[in-house]
């Protein structure tokens, strides 16, 4: 694993955290292939039980769409704390069809309109990665949560 | 003197207030964050004459399967007996009080607490006490030391359609009284014709009082007003068919809404209703729109069945998703919401699939019900200082409680205060403050 592909793919873990941190949700699709992409958020719990159902779970870029077109359009009604999502121990690997497997940490913190702050969540990235028109996209990403009793809301993704 | 009873006399004297309407249209917001309120519910409720939820036979069906559960403050395990029949006793030690099982769920022939390694079977009686006799003559338990009088506490278990049930109460009335016909023949529906099989759990952290939940789920009222998804997707909106039923003494409810081919003509009608509220966005559609076609499994025409049980369990279907929400309260200011989500043995994979799509409406991430955890929040934060006020429920009318053909009301939350004021063993309602607004 060169060191410039762990830098390229760290630089795309950061700049996906930074998306949704900074609440530009319009642009988180184009982090996922269109063609075929799959994200879900699953518990720690279900995952190590083998039990399919996530907490979140968009199987198409359709699906993707939808989980921020709520959000886009305010639809929703949730607490907006501001986020910050820490990402970091980033491993990549080659896989022998050319495309890369990434397991990160996550830790998100969150603060309340009053500047409150708490730990909103803490779990692992699973990924895998492709290049894509010069650039490099999630075709899946599973965000397995360790604190799976979920502080009240989970309407941002993670 | 029991104590239990003990316990109830030491918080007698403590509850000052009383409640403001005969018909339980107000309720005094003491008691979604008084302290002495929650000892009481503890005492009167959880370990009162009620069936309380512990958990699906599925989920143990081997001998020496075990999970824990929460009864009120207590935690409990539920254990498959070799004879097939399943138990539950509380998580903590007969000798010095440690948690025994400190897991989920597994398997043990017996359990053991680490402490001192006392030995308990799977009915939680105490098999072995290492040096009971003592060593080489010396130390060891008195002669007078009787295992028999050292058992963990038990509570009495009854099954009905998979799902168990424990009491503390020798007085209360058979399982199936208690929970009464709307809710024996919704179970049955919903989990009769096929074998249940879990899979997932979710869990919500709610900073609210548990007994706002148990108002939520019998408040169809909120669930095209709150939930902007169900309006704008017609999951369920006033025009559509539907109503409560609620069983004999109204502590139970079951609201519903039905499907028709005309339903998309009259959410139209109800466009007068809603454009000055901004909340349905008419030109908001889903890109992928496969959650909201999944065909109703049960080919009953049923889209939402909401069947509340009191005090702590609901069995909620949206199209296909069918969940077990449990209600553990900690303490007066949050409740975990606990949802066993189930399909069935005999699901083909593109069923389970679609439970996979529908799983995207339920839970803290679902589109639907991410909001009511949000709506509890806000009433738990805003009540904190109203002390002597109370909320208002005359939505479908005051007075009597009947069944309705309608959503559009707050009856149901009514009959769960009747019940909640009867078992607290409140002063009579309505004696004291006459509110006008209320019926007397």
């Amino acid at each position: 694993m060169s060191a410039e592909l762990q830098q390229r793919v760290e630089r795309l873990l950061f700049d996906y955290a930074d998306t949704l941190d900074q609440k530009r949700f319009s642009d988180w699709p184009a982090f996922f292939t269109p063609e075929a992409c799959d994200y879900r958020i699953v518990s720690r719990e279900n995952f190590d039980a083998d039990l399919p159902a996530p907490l979140m779970g968009c199987y198409t870029h359709g699906m993707v769409k939808d989980r921020v077109a709520m959000l886009i359009a305010d639809s929703l009604t949730y607490q907006k704390t501001n986020q910050r999502r820490y990402v970091s121990n980033v491993r990549v690997d080659r896989r022998d069809d050319g495309t890369m497997e990434a397991r990160s940490n996550l830790l998100v913190m969150q603060c309340d309109f009053e500047g409150n702050l708490s730990t909103y969540m803490v779990g692992r990235y699973e990924d895998v990665i492709v290049e894509r028109e010069g650039g490099l996209t999630f075709s899946r990403r599973t965000v397995i949560v360790d604190s799976f009793n979920i502080d009240n809301v989970l309407a941002v993704p993670l | 003197m029991s104590t239990t009873d003990r316990y109830i006399d030491a918080t007698e004297t403590r509850i000052d207030f009383v409640w403001p309407a005969k018909d339980f249209s107000r309720v005094p917001y003491e008691v979604f964050n008084d302290e002495k309120i929650f000892e009481l519910e503890l005492s009167r409720i959880f370990r009162g004459p009620v069936w309380n939820y512990l958990g699906l036979e599925c989920e143990i069906p081997n001998w020496g399967d075990y999970q824990t559960t929460w009864v009120g403050n207590i935690q409990v395990v539920v254990t498959r007996a070799k004879d097939g029949s399943v138990h539950a006793f509380e998580n903590s030690c007969a000798h010095r009080g440690a948690r025994i099982v400190d897991n989920v769920r597994g398997n043990a022939k017996r359990h053991t607490c680490p402490y001192h390694l006392w030995t308990y079977n799977l009915t939680g009686e105490l098999t072995g006490v290492p040096f009971e006799k003592g060593h080489n003559g010396k130390g060891g338990m008195p002669p007078c030391f009787d295992k028999g009088d050292h058992n963990l506490k038990t509570l009495r278990v009854a099954t009905h359609g998979g799902l168990v049930f424990g009491t503390y109460d020798d007085t209360v009335e058979p399982l199936e009284q208690f929970l009464g016909e709307h809710s024996l023949s919704q179970i049955e529906r919903l989990l009769g014709k096929r074998k249940p099989k879990v899979i997932g759990y979710l869990r919500q952290k709610i900073p609210a009082n548990w007994k706002l939940y148990n108002e939520n789920v019998r408040d169809p009222y909120h669930a095209s007003l709150l939930h902007m998804f169900h309006i704008t997707f017609g999951i369920q909106t006033p025009a559509m068919a539907g109503g409560i039923k609620m069983d004999g003494d109204a502590k139970n409810s079951w609201n519903h809404s039905i499907v028709s081919e005309d339903d998309h003509v009259k959410r139209s009608a109800l466009s007068d209703d809603y454009d000055e509220l901004g909340k349905w966005q008419k030109d908001l559609k889903m890109h992928d729109p496969s959650m909201l076609e999944v065909p109703l499994d049960l080919n009953d025409n049923y889209k939402t069945t909401i069947l509340s049980m009191f005090p702590t369990l609901i069995f909620g279907q949206v199209d296909n998703t069918y969940a077990i929400r449990q209600l553990r309260p900690k303490g007066p200011n949050a409740v975990e919401l606990h949802v066993t989500y189930l399909g069935f043995e005999d699901d083909t994979p593109e069923q389970l699939h679609n439970r996979m799509l529908s799983v995207n409406l339920i839970g803290p991430g679902g589109y639907i019900s991410l909001e009511d955890g949000e709506a509890l929040r806000r009433v738990q934060e805003g009540v904190v200082s109203r002390r002597g006020e109370h909320s208002v429920l005359a939505m479908g009318g005051i007075g009597e409680m009947p069944d309705t053909d309608h959503l559009i009301q707050e009856i149901s939350i009514r009959g769960f205060w009747k019940h909640y004021h009867k078992l607290m063993k409140f002063p009579e309602a309505g004696q004291q403050q006459n509110d006008k607004g209320g019926a007397q």
